[in-house]
């Protein structure tokens, strides 16, 4: 039986599923919560006695920025490298379940805490607002407990390596192991502010804490946080797509080098989220707008190889002419459809990241709710469109169902349904933004002058979005539920691209570990050595904690 | 690894795109003086009112057309100098702003205009705009401070 | 180059293909970068 037809054993469906059923949980109350702040904000609703606005929104940003998307990628990632690799064993399967436990346990912590109005901090938890110490405590295990992951995703593919010597790794495998790397390197940023400042500061243990560096270390943790949300994605896209349209991966080789690239590049930028702020050299904040740039050298290599890929199998089919291929693609099958329409979403979003990232440009944009258009955009559409799109596969894959015409057609509305939701609210949040609507706020008349209101048509046009994005969600779960519990059992296909006969072998410089994290390593140093001497040295006195909620 | 003709173009012409957008901004910053917000000077958070910088709240004219504006932001509250919270600049005017905040951080947003810095406890925001335009502007808080965050505001207005 | 890497490079995939959609497709997504860049840049001159 090939890899792609035989199942999980039990014991590893079980683990996956269960990162799945915390990712769809976190969606149903995060788009939730993310209607309420759209009603709000038209005027359509006031919030009850019980619950504030800011605590919805971090609610609405934790669990669906944090929480969703890390347990879906992980039990995405987890399956595709055990499935290609050739399975976890008893050591690896157990330490991914240690992660899914602490991980949970620090979910659980954080999110009580924000829900008994303890910490009303969004999802930034920006310094000096202070929240809880059961808050920081509970992000930490989320942190360190995915780390857990990062070391199984490691071991798994060096065990790969050495019982397969001279052999091409997966490439699923290869890139789990960029993402984790870039994961791990990343996130010691938030660790160590989370761990070294807020902690002790909540306690009491220090009175006071130096802002700009832990905004900072945030940032630095930041910026590729939403790599590691990409990633996955181009997973997919790279991995999986070929087969799903029936033709092969474009290349194995520059798939590697693409990621190999987002490795070196994604991490030392956070400035460009830094860019209106005090106390950082000009010069550095220019510095990270180059070196951002460069980030989006590897996602226009990507644009290229979708195309091709798409193009390719086209033309194998017997399409003609510039276009002829578009036609040859498998529009009906909703495996095809959500991830591509995520594709597309991206040249908006692509566009206006770019935008944010330059430079004296920011001031147009900061803090706007441009900004919050732009990463509905992308984490909310390229990203979460390929999620469901792996979902309708992924699932019954795990559960032994079938993926029926029924929920297939299903899955083309909810994928109908976010496009046009999500056109319409991030559309109307970028024309906002750019008229000075700031991100974040709940309803305000502000002054009454003229320029703040004329921001409610927009506000009402989110609200039509985001009601139409909410159905599409209550879509999204039944489909999952169904392919969970109910849907007639089957064998689904877990599919995987598979490489041209005729391409050469990538470079074996590659897999060369220490030369990759070397260099990752040498452009954090470089990027963030001298402006944080500078910051920790001219710093004023520290800040009080605040609880202004 | 072999790359295909179209895709080398392409990356040339993508990478050409991106080192334009550099040298645009990169121009205008470090030799047209269009830098983004940065510190004019550092204080102690908990005692900002006492500093020299924050005796004069509010506009003052320097020179011919140059005026600097000096805001305190605190939750919920800018503090412009007078209570009408209406400040009036000249159009053409250009105006060192400086700003703090006495707690948390707040934005600090000329709604339409390009005026758009972030407010840390213990430093001095600073940066060099020219009202080109004129009109009512709201200034308001774009950064979470609290409760009352959407509640902060003042207004501009820059008269001809 | 070995004889064994020039025989491989003629018969790469990637040779053959006729990618003229795929060129097509990026040169929009970079125009589309391009006016949107340019936009905003000309709407922050103007403020």
């Amino acid at each position: 039986m090939s890899t792609a037809i035989k199942r999980f054993p039990k014991n590893e469906s079980r683990l996956y599923m269960a990162y799945m059923y915390v990712a769809f949980i976190s969606l149903f109350i995060g788009a939730t919560m993310g209607l309420v702040q759209t009603l709000e904000r038209a005027g359509a609703i006031t919030m009850p006695s019980f619950i504030s606005y800011y605590q919805v929104l971090t609610v609405h940003g934790i669990i669906l920025a944090l929480v969703m998307t890390t347990f879906f990628i992980f039990g995405f990632m987890l399956s595709s490298q055990s499935k290609t690799t050739g399975g976890y064993n008893n050591t690896e399967r157990n330490l991914s379940w240690l992660s899914f436990v602490v991980m949970l346990a620090g979910v659980i912590m954080a999110s009580v805490m924000v829900f008994l109005n303890e910490a009303t901090v969004l999802f930034t938890f920006y310094a000096p607002l202070q929240a809880h110490v059961i808050f920081y405590i509970g992000m930490a295990l989320v942190i360190v407990g995915s780390w857990i992951n990062g070391f199984v995703i490691f071991k798994r593919h060096a065990r790969f390596r050495k019982e397969n010597p001279g052999e091409r790794t997966p490439l699923l495998s290869y890139m789990a192991v960029i993402t984790m790397l870039m994961w791990q390197i990343a996130s010691i940023g938030v660790a160590v502010t989370v761990v070294g400042q807020m902690i002790p500061w909540a306690l009491g243990w220090v009175d006071s804490i130096d802002v700009l560096l832990s905004r900072t270390l945030f940032w630095y943790f930041g910026h590729p946080l939403v790599y590691f949300w990409l990633l996955p994605a181009y997973m997919m896209w790279y991995a999986v797509m070929p087969k799903i349209i029936g033709g092969k991966i474009f290349s194995d080789s520059l798939a590697r080098f693409t990621f190999v690239l987002l490795l070196l590049f994604s991490i030392p930028v956070g400035f460009h989220h830094q860019l209106t702020e005090p106390g950082i050299p000009e010069f550095w904040k220019y510095i990270q707008v180059v070196l951002t740039m460069v980030v989006v050298v590897p996602s226009m290599m990507t644009a290229f190889s979708m195309f091709a890929t798409f193009e390719s199998r086209g033309r194998e089919l017997g399409a003609k002419g510039m276009f002829g291929w578009l036609k040859k693609m498998p529009w009906k099958d909703a495996r095809f459809l959500a991830p591509f329409v995520g594709m597309v979403f991206f040249i908006p979003g692509g566009a206006g990241g770019i935008i944010n990232a330059s430079n004296q440009m920011n001031q147009v944009v900061h803090n706007t709710i441009w900004v919050t258009g732009h990463f509905h955009l992308t984490v909310a559409t390229v990203v979460i469109l390929t999620f469901f799109g792996i979902t309708y596969w992924l699932i019954p894959h795990l559960t032994g169902r079938a993926f029926t015409p029924v929920m297939n057609r299903l899955a083309i509305v909810q994928t109908v349904l976010w496009t046009v939701g999500m056109t319409i609210m991030s559309t109307a949040m970028h024309w906002q933004g750019l008229l000075g609507g700031p991100r974040r706020s709940a309803y305000s008349d502000y002054l009454g002058n003229a320029d703040t209101a004329a921001w409610g048509s927009y506000q009402v046009a989110q609200a039509v979005g985001g009601s139409i994005l909410f159905v599409g969600m209550i879509v999204m779960i039944i489909i999952f539920i169904n392919l969970a519990f109910f849907a007639p059992k089957g064998e689904t296909e877990y599919p995987l691209g598979e490489v041209h006969s005729l391409e050469a072998p990538a470079p074996k410089v590659f897999e060369n570990w220490p030369l990759w994290i070397g260099l990752t390593l040498a452009l954090v140093l470089f990027a963030y050595t001298i402006p944080l001497i500078d910051i920790i040295q001219s710093k004023p006195p520290g800040a009080q904690g605040f609880k202004l909620w | 690894m072999n790359m295909h003709k179209y895709e080398k173009w392409w990356m040339l012409f993508g990478s050409g795109t991106l080192l334009i957008f550099l040298i645009v901004v990169g121009v205008s910053a470090f030799y047209m003086g269009s830098t983004p917000p940065y510190c004019a000077t550092t204080l102690d958070p908990e005692n900002v009112r006492e500093h020299d910088s924050f005796q004069e709240l509010g506009l003052k004219q320097l020179d011919d057309n140059e005026y600097s504006l000096t805001i305190l932001a605190s939750a919920f509250d800018y503090d412009v100098g007078n209570p009408e919270k209406v400040i009036e600049i000249p159009k053409g005017a250009s105006v060192s702003i400086y700003a703090t905040t006495t707690d948390v951080i707040h934005g600090f947003e000329i709604a339409g205009t390009n005026a758009n810095m972030m407010l840390e406890p213990g430093y001095v925001s600073t940066n060099r705009y020219t009202f080109k335009n004129a009109g009512e502007y709201t200034l308001l808080c774009n950064e979470y401070c609290g409760v009352g965050h959407h509640l902060m505001a003042a207004t501009i207005k820059v008269v001809e | 180059m070995s004889k064994v890497e020039q025989r491989e490079q003629t018969t790469d995939p990637h040779e053959d293909v006729d990618l003229k959609g795929t060129l097509f497709g990026v040169a929009i997504v970079g125009f589309f970068i391009l006016f949107s860049w340019f936009g905003v840049w000309a709407l922050f001159l103007s403020r």
